[in-house]
């Protein structure tokens, strides 16, 4: 029991005058918050030192005005208007004292604030804390955070060695600086095929954010699953790499097989988008399928895309003479309405046409469409339309 | 147009099915089983174009009592993926915290659902944006679980949203509007109910919780019972305290009020205690937030500090006030407000959205909208300082430190895509 006391004693006697100000943090006035965060930012190195000792799990009162008392300091230092040398001592007193922190949940905050802040100089002091499977996702969402050539490098260092789930998050975080010589092609090609499914969607990204084309085969083998779960994060990693590929007729073909393997709406979207300016006979004559289709999910993306298409190479009138040939009176209602949101008048007279076709859905749309080139009406068409709306 | 290779032959995997006749009864599933969830297991039992198919929870008591209540048409999971891969799903309600409702939200739309998703949209401000892209390229339907734009009195204002829709398009007001938003104008903001709790220590993580997927993105903590269940609210990891709480219900119909569908305020300044916890909500006084073109939303807790809005009307122009229960100054005001044109139609059954594939009213864009004011007051409070935002670009203008809580990385393996 006295040994107990002595202990006590001795913490609270060695927080001293930082936790007396500490313990006037809690929920604080903010005019009162931000004056102890200034005085505490001044000796910041010193603050730290006699703060973290506080800190611990069991969020006892010490722990609780301790905790107050870095967040004041370390949201003190996010203002742009704190000076440079101030963010630099508590960086570097944080930096000194995590090998002083009681615990790992204490620890684990200490490390989350070096991330906060972004400071260059944290990453060799965060090194060993990335060592440790204790630390290592906290550790690693501030090297994230901090995102300077130097985490990156550490990040890479470590994922050198790294096997299984580390890897993942490791190849995930190096990912965020999107470059493609960081990543060693035949570790992640043995990552993949030892990956469990659930890690799949992470390196899939990883790759595709970094442009890493070898991954294409194995996404559109996984396209071909019956998971539907990985194959939304294949179809998303595939999208994700078309839009990285610079080189148009590699995107354009990964394009291609996307849609070929999923006939589905990011598929013809990503291969469209592939296009560019320069649409491909086939990539037509896919939107121009699917402008028939029953899903109408993928019917109404072929046609938001034929909308753009006369921007991408497609002359208007292909776009009206394909419209002229549908015999699906709900595919033709639905090119009618797009050639009225398109708004060209070179459509009007097709439009106009259909203001009295047999089918009253084609009609309908007709009488939207016109809408939209209201004004430019003759009057017996302006008529035909107010009738209508009547 | 150049030629490639040819398009034909292709693979056989089918698009999700899409409910096509009024009697093709459209299926629905729900991740997240606590008081929403539950919630949302009466809407779906209510409505006779639905059918519960299946539903998901990391607690598998809760599995096992929705399915006694549910029937035997419907199963459980635990593993939200499991979920999707079995079942032949329409629409995936996402009721889970909202440190998960972006990985929710992407899975479902990417796997060809449309989502019906819980407020807040995000647990940050960057997430909405991921949202809003995995709707567009996947050609999907959103609806975010409000409603108050739409119908329904707007909360203890006293009046539906849709007369003061017509007054403000009118002019009649005047511009800029000023908007008081607190217990005075009938908007309580439940600011003490979920703050997080000081002091609390480690706990034995209790059988039949998967408390490492309860976490998924979020960062490692030590287990407590006050971080899981409905007082996750209370923990800057996982949401935003009553702000997030309420934030969309009651900005949501503001930002339609004032026409910033498509936007977002500039300036944003909060009166609140200062440091807050940095990993307890805390409490708050007042939030301001200023739009471009000098609009202004005021947010009063009316539980901490001096009360502003006391006597203040909820809506202010230059020309007119309108206070609770319809009460305008001049008097007329209401009365005119009778004759005006009725606001634009909006889709406010999910059911037609999902038939039609046309928007629904609160989609992932403008609830990605009223969501970000959510982020922006708690961003506020979090700092202590005036910031200043880029509505286009979505970050803090020459403000990187503030930028840290925009976009926070998740723990891995999970990844935004």
């Amino acid at each position: 029991m006295a040994v107990t006391n002595k202990k006590k004693t001795t913490k609270k006697t060695t927080a001293g005058k930082y936790l007396k100000q500490a313990g006037k943090l809690l929920w604080a006035e903010p005019a009162c918050g931000h004056k102890i965060a200034d005085e505490l930012l001044r000796d910041a190195e010193e603050a730290v030192a006699q703060l973290v000792p506080c800190m611990s799990e069991s969020n006892d009162e010490q722990a609780t005005q301790a905790f107050f008392a870095l967040e004041a300091m370390v949201m003190a230092a996010l203002n742009p208007e704190c000076s440079s040398e101030q963010c630099w001592a508590l960086v570097t007193g944080l930096c000194q004292q995590l090998p002083a922190a009681r615990d790992a949940y204490s620890r684990s905050q200490l490390i989350r604030y070096l991330g906060l802040l972004g400071y260059d100089c944290a990453v060799e002091a965060l090194r060993p804390w990335l060592n440790k499977k204790e630390y290592f996702e906290v550790t690693l969402l501030a090297l994230r955070h901090i995102g300077s050539p130097s985490a990156l490098e550490l990040i890479a260092e470590k994922m050198a060695t790294a096997k299984g789930s580390a890897y993942t998050a490791l190849v995930l975080a190096v990912a965020e600086w999107e470059n493609d010589e960081i990543i060693d092609q035949d570790q992640m090609r043995k990552a993949l095929a030892k990956a469990p499914e659930n890690e799949l969607p992470a390196l899939w990204n990883a790759c595709a954010r970094c442009g890493l084309l070898f991954v294409a085969e194995d996404l559109l083998k996984a396209c071909k699953g019956t998971s539907k779960a990985t194959k939304a994060a294949a179809h998303a990693s595939l999208a994700l790499l078309i839009s990285r590929i610079y080189d148009w007729e590699t995107a354009v073909s990964l394009g291609q097989q996307f849609y070929q393997v999923s006939p589905v709406a990011i598929a013809l979207r990503s291969w469209f988008d592939a296009c560019a300016t320069d649409i491909t006979a086939d990539c037509y004559e896919a939107l121009t399928d699917a402008v028939q289709e029953d899903d109408p999910a993928l019917r109404e993306t072929a046609l938001e895309l034929l909308g753009r298409a006369s921007d991408c190479g497609v002359e208007v009138e292909l776009l009206v003479e394909f419209a002229g040939t549908l015999q699906s009176p709900s595919a033709k209602a639905a090119m009618v309405r797009m050639l009225g949101r398109h708004g060209k008048m070179i459509a009007r007279p097709f439009i106009m046409a259909c203001l009295w076709d047999k089918e009253p859905e084609v009609r309908q749309a007709a009488h939207e469409a016109a809408e939209n080139l209201q004004g430019k009406l003759d009057v017996g068409n302006a008529i035909a339309v107010a009738v209508y709306r009547d | 147009m150049t030629k490639t290779r040819s398009s034909k032959g292709a693979g056989g995997i089918q698009p999700a099915r899409i409910p096509r006749g009024a009697n093709d009864k459209i299926n629905h599933a729900i991740i997240g089983l606590g008081v929403m969830g539950q919630g949302h297991v009466q809407y779906v039992l209510d409505d006779p174009q639905a059918r519960l198919v299946g539903v998901c929870d990391v607690m598998q008591s809760r599995v096992a009592e929705t399915l006694e209540k549910v029937g035997k048409d419907c199963r459980g999971y635990r593993d939200f993926r499991d979920m999707l891969n079995s079942e032949s799903i329409d629409v995936v309600h996402v009721v889970t915290p909202p440190h998960w409702h972006a990985l929710h939200n992407i899975y479902a739309l990417s796997a060809g659902c449309d989502v019906w998703a819980e407020k807040p949209m995000t647990r940050t401000i960057s997430e909405g944006t991921y949202i809003a892209a995995a709707v567009k390229l996947n050609s999907r339907v959103f609806r975010l679980n409000t409603w108050f734009r739409m119908h329904s009195p707007f909360y203890g204002l006293g009046t539906a949203v849709a007369p003061l829709k017509k007054l403000i398009q009118s002019g009649a007001l005047g511009w800029p509007l000023t908007v008081r938003i607190s217990a005075h104008t009938g908007f309580s903001w439940k600011a003490s109910m979920w703050m997080g709790k000081l002091g609390l220590a480690p706990e034995p993580v209790p059988d039949g919780f998967d408390y490492d997927l309860w976490l998924g993105p979020a960062p490692y903590r030590p287990y407590t019972s006050h971080r899981v269940s409905g007082s996750f609210r209370g923990y800057w990891d996982y949401d935003g305290g009553g702000l997030a709480d309420m934030g969309q219900h009651y900005l949501d119909p503001v930002q339609y009020l004032l026409d910033k569908d498509d936007t977002s305020p500039v300036e944003i300044e909060a009166n609140a205690p200062w440091p807050q916890h940095p990993d307890v909500v805390g409490i708050w006084g007042q939030v301001y937030m200023k739009y471009a073109d000098g609009c202004k939303i005021i947010l009063e807790s009316c539980e901490w500090g001096k009360d502003e809005t006391e006597g203040k009307p909820f809506i202010e122009g230059p020309n007119g006030k309108v206070f609770k229960n319809f009460h305008t100054e001049p008097g007329y005001l209401a009365e005119l407000a009778k004759t005006l044109p009725d606001p634009e139609p909006q889709i406010s059954d999910f059911n037609v959205s999902i038939r039609t594939r046309k928007k629904f009213a609160l989609n992932e864009d403008n609830g990605n909208r009223s969501n970000i004011l959510v982020h922006l007051a708690n961003c506020a409070i979090r700092t202590g300082r005036k910031l200043y935002f880029d509505p286009v670009e979505l970050r803090f203008m020459d403000d990187e430190e503030a930028n840290q809580l925009v976009e926070q990385p998740m723990r891995a393996p999970w990844v935004l895509f």
